[in-house]
C-alpha cells in the first residue's frame, strides 16, 4: 500500500483526527458494515496522518487509541455506533473516502466535509423502495412455485406491510413492534387465497408474504464477523437478527392463527 | 428447462433489486447485484434439480462461490466494495422460511401436551433451525472465500 | 369460517383507516403550506410599493431620538 507520510499531509492534532475517526467509525459500523472493513479502514486513515491506530470493535461502542510512532503518549477515542438503517451506499462512499485520504489526494479539512455529505447525502424515495420490495417478494413468491395468483396476492400484501413498516419506522416506534404488526397484516392479507380459495398454491402465498421482514444483511454481517474472529460483535448482530426473526415469527403465526390456517 | 433455468433467473434478479433497494446501494451497483444473483440463483436451481440433487446446503455453497468470485472480479472495475455485491446478491437466497418454521416449531413445542407430539416438534423445529444456520454458514463462507483468495483485489476496490 | 372471514376484512378496514387518514393529513399539511387561492392578506401584501420599509425589519426601539 502506497501511504503518505506526514511530510507530505500538514500535521493533523490526535484531538482531531480522533474526533473524526470516532465519526467515521459510528457511521460505517451503523451503516452495516463488518468489522474488519471497520479495521481496515481506521489503520488506513490513522497511517495517511503519520499515526498508529488500535481499536476495539465492541456491538455498541468502538474504541480507537492513536499514538505517533517512537512517542509514549496514547490517545484514545470512545465512538458509541450509530444504530441507523443498513446502507451500502454510505459503506462505499465511506471507503472510498478512506482511500481518497490514503492516497492523499484531500486534505483533512475536505476530508471532514465529505464525511458529512456521504452520511447527509443518502436520502432514498420511499415509494421506489415500497414498490421494488413489493415486486421482489412477488417475485420470491414464484421461485418457491407460487402461482401467478399467488404472486399477485404476495404483492399486495407486501406493500401494504411494508407501508405500514415505514410509517411506523418514521415515527420512532418500537423495530420489535413494528415486525410484529407487519407480519401479522401481511400474513392476514397473504391468506386471501386460502381464504377466498382461488389459485392452487394459498399455502405458498401465505409463506412468503412475510419474507421481505427477513433480516438478511445482519445474518449475513454475523456469519462474517464469525469468518474473522469478532465473536463479539457477531454474537450481538446475530442475537439481534434473531429477535427480528421471533418477532416476525410471532406476527405470521398469529396471523395463520385468526385464518385458520396451520403452517406445517 | 432452460425457460425454468430462465425464469428463474429472471425472478431472482428483480428479487435481488427489490431487496437490494431496501439496504441502500449505490445506484450503479443495482444492475450488478441483479445479474450475479440472477447466474447464482439459476445456478443454484441446476445444480438442485437437474444435475446431482445434492443437499441444499452444499448447493447454497457452489451458488455463494460463484457470487463471490464474481463480485470480486466486479468491484475493482465499479470501485464499489465487493460486500456491496455480495449481501445484496446473497439476499435471495437466504432461507427466511427455515428461520420463522423453526420459531413456529419452538412454539408449538411449548404448547404439544403429549410427549409425542413434542418431540415432533422439536424435531421440526431442530432440523429447520440446522438447515438455516447451516445455509447461513455456507452462504457466507462461500461468498467469503474469493475475498481471502483475491485479497489484494478486495480491499483495494474503492481505491 | 364467518369469523375469519370477518377479522380479514376488519383487517382490511383498519389498514385503509391508516391510509385514509395519512391522506388526509397529506392532503391538509399540502394545502396549509401552500400558496392559498383564497386568504387574508395584509396591508403591505396587498398596497406594497417598492421602497417601502419592510415591518420585520422596523426596530421599533432602536430609533434615534434626541435626548
Amino acid at each position: 500500500m502506497a501511504m503518505t507520510t506526514t511530510s507530505e499531509q500538514p500535521v493533523v492534532t490526535a484531538e482531531l483526527l480522533g474526533t473524526f475517526l470516532s465519526r467515521y467509525s459510528s457511521w460505517l459500523l451503523g451503516s452495516g458494515a463488518t468489522c474488519i472493513r471497520l479495521e481496515k479502514n481506521i489503520v488506513r486513515i490513522a497511517r495517511a496522518y503519520g499515526y498508529e491506530a488500535e481499536m476495539t470493535i465492541m456491538p455498541r461502542h468502538v474504541h480507537i487509541s492513536l499514538w505517533r510512532e517512537g512517542c509514549d503518549r496514547v490517545a484514545t477515542y470512545i465512538a458509541t455506533v450509530n444504530h441507523a438503517v443498513v446502507s451500502f451506499n454510505i459503506n462505499t462512499a465511506l471507503s472510498r473516502l478512506s482511500w481518497e485520504i490514503a492516497d492523499g489526494k484531500i486534505d483533512f479539512a475536505t476530508a471532514c466535509s465529505r464525511l458529512d455529505s456521504a452520511v447527509h447525502g443518502d436520502a432514498q424515495n420511499p415509494w421506489l423502495v415500497l414498490v421494488l420490495a413489493g415486486f421482489a417478494n412477488a417475485s420470491f413468491c414464484r421461485l418457491f412455485g407460487g402461482d401467478y395468483v399467488a404472486m399477485a396476492t404476495v404483492l399486495v400484501a407486501t406493500l401494504c406491510g411494508y407501508y405500514i413498516k415505514q410509517l411506523m419506522l418514521a415515527s420512532h416506534l418500537d423495530i420489535r413492534l413494528t415486525f410484529v404488526v407487519c407480519s401479522l397484516l401481511s400474513a392476514v392479507l397473504g391468506s386471501f387465497d386460502a381464504l377466498f380459495g382461488v389459485g392452487t398454491t394459498p399455502d405458498i402465498a401465505v409463506g412468503t408474504s412475510v419474507l421481505y421482514l427477513v433480516p438478511g444483511i445482519p445474518f449475513l454481517n454475523s456469519f462474517s464477523d464469525v469468518l474473522y474472529r469478532h465473536y463479539l460483535c457477531a454474537i450481538s448482530r446475530f442475537a439481534d437478527a434473531l429477535v427480528l426473526t421471533c418477532c416476525l415469527s410471532a406476527g405470521l403465526c398469529a396471523g395463520m392463527e385468526l385464518m385458520n390456517l396451520s403452517m406445517f | 428447462m432452460y425457460i425454468e433455468i430462465f425464469q428463474d433467473a429472471l425472478f431472482s434478479a428483480i428479487a435481488a433489486i427489490g431487496f437490494a433497494a431496501i439496504s441502500r446501494p449505490p445506484k450503479r451497483a443495482y444492475l450488478w447485484c441483479a445479474l450475479i444473483a440472477a447466474v447464482a440463483h439459476s445456478a443454484r436451481f441446476v445444480i438442485l434439480h437437474h444435475v446431482s440433487h445434492p443437499h441444499i446446503v452444499f448447493a447454497t455453497f457452489a451458488a455463494s462461490l460463484l457470487v463471490g468470485i464474481m463480485a470480486v472480479l466486479i468491484s475493482p472495475r465499479t470501485k464499489i466494495p465487493a460486500e456491496t455485491f455480495l449481501f445484496p446478491s446473497l439476499l435471495p437466497m437466504i432461507p427466511g422460511i427455515y428461520a420463522y418454521k423453526s420459531f413456529a416449531a419452538l412454539a408449538l413445542c411449548l404448547f404439544s401436551g403429549q410427549q409425542e407430539a413434542f418431540e415432533h416438534n422439536f424435531y421440526l423445529f431442530a432440523s429447520n433451525a440446522m438447515t438455516c444456520t447451516c445455509i447461513l454458514l455456507a452462504m457466507v463462507t462461500g461468498a467469503t472465500l474469493p475475498i481471502f483468495m483475491f485479497k489484494k483485489i478486495a480491499f483495494q476496490a474503492t481505491r | 369460517m364467518e369469523t375469519t372471514l370477518l377479522i380479514w376484512w376488519g383487517v382490511v378496514a383498519l389498514f385503509m383507516l391508516v391510509v385514509v387518514w395519512r391522506l388526509v393529513k397529506a392532503v391538509s399539511h399540502h394545502a396549509h403550506s401552500g400558496r392559498r387561492i383564497i386568504g387574508f392578506a395584509s396591508e403591505r401584501e396587498e398596497f406594497f410599493v417598492p421602497g417601502d420599509p419592510d415591518p420585520t425589519k422596523v426596530d421599533e426601539y432602536g430609533y434615534d431620538d434626541d435626548f
